[in-house]
């Protein structure tokens, strides 16, 4: 553990700089977002970024290769891996969960995506954690405590940081700016965020709850909501032709499974046809799917979807509420059964 | 290890050049391409029955297909397209000569190995046929191994069955029940919906699986008439359809409940396929 004084945070955001790209939470046309910064004073820590770091593990148009037909055959290209190092500043804990989210899914479970394994080998991930309550929406409640995810955390500790180095990567970046730090034996406050609600619930909720078409009735069908969750990963695969046909590249695109397109097969049948579907088939993906695929909710509660959601679909807050009832009506049993 | 081949090789989404070597006209609007990979060391392909490869035509994009020919079918495997999608239609354009992508197989295959001295019953609806076709080629190659061997085949017209000549062989070394929606001159086989035939009176549960490939009504509808003769969860494997992007489980469109149909299936045990709902 070392100790970094707040008023030294500038500096030692510039020693990173100085030796990688540093991306961190700005304020840009007065919306927080992380964004490579080419000036420490424009770091906004003001709250949790309206738009997540997502982009820089899984950008939103991501080429996969090169092709080229020729009379031979066809030449494949394919794209060529990052080669900078990259340190993501200033992740919250919900933030950094979405990263051991998104670690598990593409690099554990199942096939290994080579794409994102390239990219994320050259990212150190840098947590920062203030107990202050400010915006945190949900994340309160889905027990992100930093399990995974970060090499390095900034913990606030009043008039200065703690910084505690998770991984070898953390290490690593950490001595690079060892004239900022200072030993310490102070330990920093573990996060008081357990999940104390039943999380499970919302996948007993039978397929005609009248719930998912509340969601569903209301839901615009325009990917908002998946575009800014951090742990939304579903993509396309498309083509872009140049203009002498026989070339050209091929893209992944992120997707989302909020539309009617997302199932439609060749022939035009669609298997999630209403958005009622689709709402449930969202929800129970984060709280209910992908803890039986490998172990994780995958909602952090960072709140972006139903913030940025046009009419206020809140996938998230049904099933945090399902979840509380569930709890309650458990101790209210417990309560009342006689004791003998 | 060199960084290059993070994205070179043992990268699965980067296709393999495919040489069309021979097509055919099955029926109106489906073509049955026979495709050789250009480089021999990828002749080594070894697939299941009901295992499905992705398909590109460059510049158009990729399409999920399920490979129609038996796996013992050696220098060249077959595709079945029917035109629906702007791929399938591309792919219908191509020549003897002319190059696809191929990446693959992806998948689940039909568990063949486990069905020695089994009586099988095939179910398939339309273009459904091509992964029944992989699969009753190479159970009629090994002919003796098997029990009793059904296939029920719907198609909407006499001249919409698929692989016409090979029915005809098939006829002799299986039990092949055929069946159009409307009736028309000169049809002397059965009319209506494949599933009704599947009842009682023709097919048994007893020491028997059941296969089938097909719109999803026909597959509902199907594994409900498979439970009333006696079927049950784990003998009746469907080959599910379902939009596919990458093949190999990260791009989502494929997901019922917590299952890639491109991983965990496509070829899945009843139940699942059925009725996991999303
Ligand atoms: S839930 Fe809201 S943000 Fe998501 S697709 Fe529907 S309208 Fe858009
Ligand atoms: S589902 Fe909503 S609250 Fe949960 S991680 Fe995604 S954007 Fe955040
Ligand atoms: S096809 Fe991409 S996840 Fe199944």
């Amino acid at each position: 553990m070392h100790s970094l004084k707040k008023t030294r945070l500038m500096e030692f955001l510039g020693t990173l700089r100085a030796r990688h790209a540093v991306a961190a939470p700005v304020k840009r046309n007065g919306v927080r977002s992380f964004e490579l910064i080419s000036d420490e004073t424009e770091l906004d820590l003001s709250g949790l970024p309206e738009y997540s770091a997502k982009k820089f593990f899984f950008p939103p148009r991501e080429l996969l290769y090169g092709y080229k037909v020729t009379a031979k055959g066809v030449e494949i290209t394919p794209a060529a891996p990052p080669e900078e190092e990259l340190v993501v500043f200033g992740m919250r804990p919900c933030d950094v969960k979405a990263v051991e989210v998104t670690d598990r899914f593409f690099l554990e479970y199942g096939a290994r995506d080579p794409y994102y394994a390239a990219r994320r080998k050259k990212i150190t991930v840098v947590g920062i954690y203030s107990a202050k309550k400010g915006e945190h929406f949900y994340c309160d409640m889905l027990g992100n405590t930093f399990a995974e995810g970060a090499d390095l955390i900034l913990w606030d500790a009043g008039k200065h940081f703690l910084v505690e180095s998770k991984t070898a990567k953390g290490e690593k970046l950490a001595a690079t700016a060892r004239r900022l730090l200072e030993p310490t034996k102070e330990k920093p406050e573990p996060i008081d965020c357990p999940v104390n609600f039943d999380r499970g619930a919302v996948r007993e909720l039978p397929e005609d709850d009248p719930l998912w078409k509340e969601l569903g009735d209301k839901c615009l069908d325009c990917g908002a909501c998946t575009t800014v969750c951090p742990t939304c990963t579903c993509f396309d695969i498309v083509d872009e032709p140049a203009l002498d046909g026989k070339s050209g590249a091929r893209y992944r695109v992120w997707a989302s499974c909020t539309t009617d397109d997302f199932t439609r097969v060749a022939g035009g049948y669609v298997f999630r046809k209403d958005e009622a579907a689709r709402a449930r088939f969202r929800t129970l993906h984060k709280f209910d799917y992908t803890t039986r695929q490998y172990g994780l909710i995958s909602c952090t509660g960072c709140g972006r979807c139903s913030r940025e959601c046009l009419t206020k679909v809140a996938m998230v807050d049904a099933a945090i509420r399902a979840g509380i009832r569930k709890n309650n009506a458990k101790k209210n049993a417990a309560g009342k059964k006689p004791a003998d | 290890m060199a960084e290059k081949t993070v994205l070179g090789d043992g990268n699965w989404y980067l296709p393999k050049t495919a040489v069309v070597k021979k097509t055919v006209d099955e029926a109106p609007g489906v073509k049955t391409l026979s495709l050789a990979f250009q480089d021999p060391r990828q002749q080594a392909f070894s697939f299941e029955p009901g295992q499905f490869v992705e398909v590109s035509v460059f510049g158009v994009g990729e399409a999920a297909i399920s490979i129609s020919s038996p796996p013992d079918q050696r220098e060249t495997f077959d595709i079945s397209v029917k035109k629906a999608g702007a791929v399938s239609k591309a792919v219908h354009e191509l020549k003897k000569g002319g190059f696809v992508g191929v990446r693959g197989p992806f998948g689940t295959g039909y568990p063949v190995k486990e069905w020695s001295g089994k009586n099988i019953v095939l179910v398939a609806g339309g273009i459904g046929i091509a992964p029944m076709r992989s699969l009753l080629k190479q159970l009629l190659d090994e002919r003796h191994k098997y029990g009793r061997i059904q296939l029920f085949y719907g198609a909407r017209s006499p001249d919409d069955f698929v692989f016409k000549k090979e029915l005809a062989a098939w006829e002799k070394k299986c039990e092949v029940l055929k069946t159009i929606d409307k009736t028309c001159t000169g049809w002397k086989g059965c009319v209506g919906v494949v599933t009704q035939y599947i009842d009682e009176k023709r097919v048994s549960a007893e020491n028997a699986v059941a296969a089938m490939c097909g719109p999803p009504a026909m597959m509902h509808y199907a594994a409900e008439q498979l439970e009333k003769t006696g079927f049950s969860e784990g003998n009746i494997f469907v080959s599910v359809e379902r939009m596919m992007h990458c093949g190999k489980g990260k791009c989502g469109h494929c997901m019922v409940n917590h299952k890639y149909v491109c991983r965990n299936g496509s070829v899945m045990a009843d139940f699942e396929a059925v009725k996991l709902k999303d």
